[in-house]
Order: C-alpha cells, then sequence, then structure tokens
C-alpha cells in the first residue's frame, strides 16, 4: 500500500499538468476514486500545484493605480450628488423664494456675514503606502502621499482659500489673483496665487518643507499670534523650516526626486542613509532601524519603481556595503498586527 | 481589523477603511473574476465599479454576512450578469482555491493575495533548497522539466522526483495553511 501511494505521488504532478499518458492518468482516476480522502488528498495536491500561479495572477493586478483611478471617480461622484441635491432644493425653493425675496428687499438685513462663517470643513487621508489624487472645489489638484491627510472647506469663500496639511502632498494650485491660496503645514504658512509645488510635513517630524516647482510662493509662520515673513521661494528650491529655531534655510534642489512618489517612484540623488530609511518606512509602513551608526551617512543613489520592500532591500544590498534582516509582524493579543521591523547592519566581510 | 468595525466604517464612508478594503481585496477579486470573464481590462473595470457602487451605497446596505463572503458574492453575481449580457459561454477553467459552486457562504474558501502570498512563503520555506529552486522554475516561470535538467544540468527523471517530492511537503503545508477550501474539480 506504501509503495503504492508514493507512485501516485511520483505521477500527480504530471495528472495536473495534464501530460499523463492515458495508461497513467488511468491509475490516478481509478485511486481518487477509491475512497474520499484520496480524494481529498488529491485537491490538497491540486491547491499546492495552483497556489503560485493563483498568486502570480494576483500580483498582476495593481491596486495602487486602481485606487488612484477610483478615488478621482468616488470624489466626482460626491460633488454630482451634491450639485443633483441642489437642483432639487432649488426647483423646490424656487417659487417661494420669488415671494420670499421680494419680502427681504423691502428690509435690509446682511445675512451675508453669517452665512459666511458656516463653512463645512472636510478631510481627506491617504492610507499607508498609497497615494490618492483628487480635486479641489476651485479645482487645484491635490496628490496625498501615503498616512497623509488634507482639511480644507467644501467651498472656498472669503478672500482666501486655506487649507491644512499634516504630512506630504503636491499641489497644482488653480490661479486666482483675488483669492491667494493657503497652505498650513505645522507652524509654517505658505501663501501662493496660481503654482505647483510640494509640501512635507508629518506631525513627529521636526520640521517641514516645501519644493517648488514653478510660480512663487511666500512662505511665512504665525506662532502665538506673532507674524515672521521669511520671503518668497524661486523654482527650483526647497526651503526648509526647522520647529526647533523657527528658522527657514532654502537651497537649490533637483525638484524631480521630490515629487516623483506621485507616480510611485522613489528616487534617491546621493541622500544619506538615514533620510532614505525615513523616506522608506514612511512608504512601505514598516519601522527601519539602523544598528550601525557608521552607515548613517552613506550616500545613496537610487531609482524604485513599484518594487515591493524585499526587492529595495534586496538592491540596497547589492548595491550598499549593507546587509538587513526582517523581523515579520507578530499577532498582538488585541487582533492586530504590529508594524514590520527591518534590520540595517553593515555587510560582513567575507 | 475585525469585520464588524470595518463594516461600519464603511458604512460611514470612512475613507481609510475604503482604501483598506480596496487594498486588501483588489487584486484576489480581480483574479477570482478572471474565472468568469478572461479579459483583463474587463475584469478589472467590473471590480472598480462595484467598488464606486460600494462607496455610494455603503450607508444604505446592510451587510449582514462577513465581509469577505459579501464582496465575493456580489462580485460573482456581477460577473455572471456580465456573462449573461456579453454572451459569454462560460469556460471551464480549473476552479482554483476560490469555490464558486458552493451555495453556503461559509466564506472562508476566498483569499486576499497577502494571506496567500504569506501561506506560500511559509511553506516554501520548509523545502529544501534545490527541491524549491525547481518547484518555483517550473510553477513560477512555467519551464518543463526537460528544460529545468537541461538549465540546471540534471537528468529529467531527478528533475520530477523533487518536483513530486515538493509537491508532497507543500500539500500537507499548504493545508494547515488555507484549511476551509473546497474545490470544484473540472479538470480533464
Amino acid at each position: 500500500m506504501e509503495r503504492g501511494f508514493s507512485e501516485i505521488e511520483e505521477l500527480l504532478p504530471g495528472y495536473l499538468s495534464n501530460d499523463l499518458q492515458e495508461k497513467d492518468r488511468a491509475v490516478i482516476d481509478e485511486w481518487r476514486s477509491e475512497s474520499p480522502e484520496n480524494e481529498i488528498i488529491f485537491q490538497e495536491s491540486l491547491k499546492a500545484w495552483e497556489a503560485m500561479p493563483l498568486l502570480h495572477e494576483m500580483e498582476q493586478f495593481n491596486s495602487f493605480e486602481a485606487l488612484k483611478k477610483i478615488s478621482t471617480r468616488i470624489i466626482n461622484q460626491k460633488s454630482t450628488n451634491w450639485w443633483i441635491l441642489m437642483q432639487r432644493v432649488a426647483a423646490i425653493l424656487l417659487l417661494p423664494l420669488l415671494i420670499y425675496s421680494g419680502y427681504i428687499s423691502l428690509r435690509n438685513i446682511s445675512l451675508k456675514n453669517q452665512q459666511e462663517a458656516r463653512v463645512v470643513m472636510q478631510t481627506i487621508s491617504s492610507r499607508q503606502g498609497m497615494v490618492t489624487q483628487f480635486e479641489l472645489a476651485d479645482g487645484t489638484k491635490v496628490w496625498l502621499n501615503s498616512g497623509s491627510s488634507l482639511q480644507f472647506p467644501c467651498l472656498f469663500t472669503g478672500g482666501l482659500r486655506e487649507v491644512k496639511l499634516s504630512g506630504e502632498a503636491f499641489f497644482e494650485v488653480t490661479k486666482n489673483e483675488n483669492q491667494p491660496f493657503l497652505v498650513k503645514a505645522k507652524d509654517l504658512n505658505i501663501e501662493v496665487l496660481g503654482t505647483s509645488f510640494n509640501v512635507v510635513s508629518y506631525d513627529d517630524e521636526k520640521q517641514a518643507e516645501v519644493v517648488l516647482v514653478e510660480g512663487k510662493v511666500s512662505l511665512s509662520s504665525e506662532i502665538d499670534k506673532v507674524n515672521r515673513v521669511f520671503g518668497t521661494l524661486n523654482p527650483g528650491q526647497r526651503a526648509v523650516y526647522q520647529d526647533a529655531n523657527q528658522q527657514v534655510l532654502a537651497e537649490e534642489v533637483e525638484v524631480d526626486k521630490y515629487i516623483a512618489w506621485r507616480d510611485g517612484n522613489l528616487i534617491f540623488r546621493d541622500d544619506k542613509m538615514e533620510d532614505v530609511v525615513r523616506r522608506l518606512s514612511r512608504w512601505f509602513n514598516v519601522e527601519i532601524v539602523i544598528n550601525d551608526p557608521e552607515i548613517k551617512n552613506y550616500a545613496y543613489k537610487a531609482t524604485f519603481r513599484n518594487e515591493n520592500l524585499t526587492q529595495v532591500l534586496n538592491l540596497l544590498k547589492i548595491s550598499a556595503p549593507i546587509d538587513y534582516q526582517v523581523i515579520d509582524n507578530k499577532l498582538l493579543p488585541n487582533g492586530e498586527y504590529s508594524k514590520q521591523k527591518v534590520y540595517l547592519m553593515k555587510k560582513k566581510k567575507v | 481589523m475585525k469585520d464588524l468595525i470595518i463594516i461600519e466604517g464603511l458604512e460611514r464612508n470612512d475613507k481609510v477603511v475604503f482604501d483598506y478594503v480596496f487594498n486588501y481585496y483588489y487584486s484576489s477579486l480581480c483574479a477570482f473574476s478572471m474565472q468568469y470573464i478572461d479579459n483583463r481590462n474587463s475584469v478589472e473595470d467590473l471590480v472598480q465599479d462595484f467598488f464606486v457602487y460600494l462607496w455610494v451605497e455603503a450607508p444604505r446596505l446592510k451587510i449582514k454576512s462577513s465581509l469577505r463572503s459579501y464582496l465575493f458574492t456580489s462580485i460573482k453575481n456581477r460577473c455572471l450578469d456580465y456573462q449573461k449580457h456579453h454572451k459569454i459561454i462560460e469556460k471551464y477553467r480549473i476552479y482554483l482555491l476560490f469555490s464558486s459552486d458552493k451555495e453556503d457562504d461559509s466564506t472562508e474558501q476566498f483569499f486576499a493575495e497577502s494571506e496567500l502570498r504569506q501561506a506560500i512563503q511559509t511553506s516554501l520555506a520548509k523545502l529544501p533548497p534545490r527541491c524549491r529552486e525547481i518547484f518555483e522554475l517550473s510553477r513560477l516561470n512555467g519551464l518543463s522539466n526537460q528544460e529545468i535538467a537541461e538549465k540546471l544540468d540534471l537528468s529529467k527523471r531527478t528533475v520530477e522526483l523533487q518536483i513530486s517530492n515538493s509537491l508532497k511537503i507543500l500539500r500537507k503545508e499548504l493545508a494547515e495553511f488555507l484549511p476551509f477550501l473546497l474545490l470544484a474539480l473540472l479538470i480533464g
């Protein structure tokens, strides 16, 4: 019996990939029909046989790209629903409104100020590991990076278009000279008329930065009602605001590497390993620990396009004197998983 | 995350929860749909349309089954509609890892990409290195036994033995990891 079974096991791969001869196929078919246990073994084999191709098929579908598409559709959906609702409300209200407006015009009431005070605020967040793209009411385009959120009014009223950012975002601001666009990133205020620029301001970091692609932005801060103006930034410049000394430093940079994340790319150009690690851990939502102070200042150069964490780490290992160790996420008592942890260390000399 | 918390999050249009669900299930729902519609673009459109519907209708949906079962059942129904509409004659593919004929929705026969990947990685780690290399060349890279034999300078017989040995180990490992599978067999 035992010998018979190992023969069956030898024939199974051929059976599953359909290249057995008629005689051998019959052997397996007969064995399958002999008992329910045999059939279960067969089905388990089939599962093991097809698992990898199935995973491969799943991997062909890019949920990252798809979610970008869908997010814009969802935002548009929202505004259409809102618009249809408004049309209905308008139609219903039209007649009484005509009568009422005649009445109101006789009395001199200014309701305008009251209305402006009641602006509905909205927040959109981007989950770890993905980029969300959407449009604001004025047509301004926003790309929101992994783990970031933007607070903005449903409609821009008053003399200023004001939004509040936590994390990283890229803005393509629609030009409107009568209503400047203001991004609040921590204490830093970034004011523009119509430009495109990138802002990074994570709550757990001690700095905020702005990279200007085109146009002009002016930087200022407001702490405890004290206003400070830092001046304007030119295209191709990057300004960093330090929380500690409340100062801004500007430098000329290669703009591309700061905005490549919008297309799912990560670009490093002689960046310190410390910064590389900071961006990688945000991108992949993992904790990366540098175990050796010597590699902290190692300058690194690379471009990643849609690579996963393992692929990136392997490239790192090949192109730098660095080795890594991954500690997988553990199941915590509350049913959630801890973050994956990666240790970087110097490669041992062989 | 717990099912109830996720469903509750979807119902109040929480974009973070929605994104989570999308990322978690998108690729496996697409692969699942490929059983019914053998066209990548149509499949992606179909699954994306469903998620837009899910976002818009979520506040009014009362999802009583598990989320997993709800997603796969909804997608399956959309696939069947699509077939009817486009007069597709169902192709008899191997209905693998996803039971589609079972009407009782004891759900757990559906897998998300991350779950399947973890199961495979853990199981592959149990194989001896040479075994694993040969099995991957066969099942991942689609090489024939003859090609593998030439590439690694082995006899074809050795390759065959290694593959059946790998399958034997993987079968036992995966049975533990993906235990609830019911397969509708349409081989041959």
